[in-house]
């Protein structure tokens, strides 16, 4: 079963001590999990306006693993985000593009997120919409940060039907409203943290839209592989979310 | 072979139809068994504070029975508010703890640890040689809706735990919630060797259970899931998936829940 984490990042983070803290430990460790494809964002980008700094640098370290395939983080505030992303994109392993709505301060309903939904369409790359990354009961009364909010990852995902659109990180009350969506959201798996995760998202998701994910290296990889093993979840289904899925995903792209 | 410490059973299926104390231990089971879960600690299937006597004792009477039921699968916690009445309350707690189906003590968000209601509860626990286990947790209550905030409005955080192990040094203390805890509630009680900590709590986030083991020491950290509000997969492969030695692997899955409960191991 081909296993692709379309959700994972490397770096830094000022509030957490990362299990796997180098790009070959966490290569190691996707190698022992027997995961096939990861796609890469760059944590640092997520706190800085400029994501281009820390995103060229884990492009440049990226590249000498074969596993990795880079996303790219666009804050669709600074003007030349298309030029950024065209040059990255230029490089060959670039595979989507992601948003941190809240962190950059950078609603889905700007304008200039439909331009970014275009140019990606264009590119044939999805827009991945990172909802949160850590429990919000946890994070530092200094350091608060609300998470995205379902309705507005819908309703983007309507306007701009010809872009492919993964949802990361949603909980099992995000699923519900996700699933009001068009068939170009996606989904994925890495916060769903009930007995049967997979079972219980496909009661709440279309089981076609759902995507594996792992959130690391804030959440440790292995968890999510064993989701995709309970019991409970059909091989067919595991094999979907695993990859298929995201595999029917990209081929839907015009 | 695991032990974890740290399971609810639960009061409905997904139809929302009730569980009798055997639904609910086939419920469980058919979670544990797949992993390998020879025993699981039942703390209660009614985590929300503010229970009264009639609804503390039913708690209680239901995980007697799922435990009467599977005794070599499950142990017992007697689950207290400690703001019923003193007389009410070492009434609950002798009965309980002096069945061969409790361990050990559950305390929720009904009081906070620092209050002196804590001190009967303590005393009677030392006195029948079971484990308190305490929910604890350093939440963000930013996002908190009103009925959320008064839920947790007396809940204990990891520098009460520890305050409560200062006053009861005799007694064994379970701070719950390793996740929920982090890093500052680790350091909290690193120097009460009367404290130990359970790996449950929020996804499974890397590096907390490192540090754990670098200022706790393995010895003192449980294995605990959350279970069934939370799955096997994510809670189990925390563990499993830490990079950390295999002893340290085993103390946390199995040896130190059998040594503090002195649990028979027969499955």
């Amino acid at each position: 079963m081909k296993i692709i984490d379309v959700n994972a990042g490397f770096g830094f983070w000022p509030i957490q001590r990362f299990s796997f803290s180098t790009l070959s430990a966490l290569d190691g460790e996707y190698e022992r999990l027997g995961v096939e494809e990861v796609w890469l964002s760059a944590v640092e980008s997520i706190l800085y306006p400029e994501p281009e700094t820390y995103d060229q640098r884990l492009l440049s370290a990226a590249s000498e693993y074969p596993r990795f395939r880079v996303v790219k983080t666009i804050n669709p505030l600074l003007a030349n985000w298309e030029a950024r992303l065209r040059d990255a994109h230029s490089s060959g392993i670039l595979r989507a593009v992601k948003l941190f709505p809240n962190y950059h301060g950078a609603p889905l309903a700007l304008p200039a997120v439909k331009n970014l939904c275009a140019v990606a369409a264009q590119l044939r790359l999805p827009v991945l919409i990172q909802m949160r990354v850590n429990d919000e009961r946890n994070q530092p009364s200094c350091l608060q940060m609300s998470a995205v909010q379902a309705g507005e990852i819908v309703a983007l995902a309507q306007e701009a039907p010809e872009t492919l659109f993964i949802a990361l990180a949603p909980y099992h009350s995000d699923l519900k409203i996700l699933a009001t969506g068009s068939a170009n959201l996606l989904a994925d798996i890495s916060f769903m943290d009930y007995s049967n995760a997979v079972g219980a998202a496909s009661r709440l998701f279309p089981q076609e839209r759902l995507v594996f994910g792992s959130h690391a290296p804030w959440l440790l990889p292995q968890a999510a592989v064993m989701k995709l093993g309970h019991l409970e979840v059909p091989l067919a289904l595991a094999a979907k979310v695993a990859s298929g899925n995201l595999q029917a995903g990209l081929n839907s792209l015009p | 072979m695991m032990i974890d410490i740290h399971t609810h059973p639960p009061k409905r299926n997904l139809f929302g139809e009730s569980f009798d104390p055997e639904g609910a231990a086939q419920a469980l089971l058919a979670e544990m068994n797949p992993y390998g879960i020879s025993k699981a600690g039942l703390l209660g299937n009614n985590c929300y504070p503010f229970q009264t006597e009639a609804s503390v004792r039913e708690v209680n009477d239901f995980t007697l029975e799922v435990v009467r039921r599977h005794p070599e699968r499950f142990f017992g916690f007697c689950f207290i508010n400690p703001g019923n009445d003193p007389a009410f309350i070492r009434e609950e707690l002798d009965r309980c703890l002096s069945l061969p189906e409790f361990y050990a003590v559950k305390l929720e968000v009904c009081v906070n640890c620092r209050s002196s209601r804590l001190d009967l509860v303590m005393e009677r626990a030392i006195a029948h040689r079971a484990v308190v286990l305490q929910h604890s947790w350093y939440v963000n209550t930013w996002e908190m809706s009103p009925a959320e905030m008064k839920h947790q409005a007396n809940r204990s955080e990891p520098h009460d735990v520890a305050d409560l192990a200062r006053r009861f040094p005799e007694g064994r203390i379970i701070m719950a919630h390793m996740e929920g805890c982090g890093v500052r509630g680790i350091l909290d009680i690193a120097e009460l060797p009367n404290v130990w900590v359970d790996t449950s709590g929020s996804q499974p986030f890397s590096g907390t259970l490192e540090y754990a083991i670098e200022i706790l020491g393995s010895e003192r950290i449980l294995f605990g899931s959350d279970l069934l509000g939370r799955g096997l997969a994510g809670q189990l492969g925390r563990i499993m998936g830490t990079p950390i030695s295999s002893e340290d692997r085993q103390n946390i899955l199995l040896h130190n829940a059998a040594k503090l409960f002195s649990l028979h191991l027969d499955h």
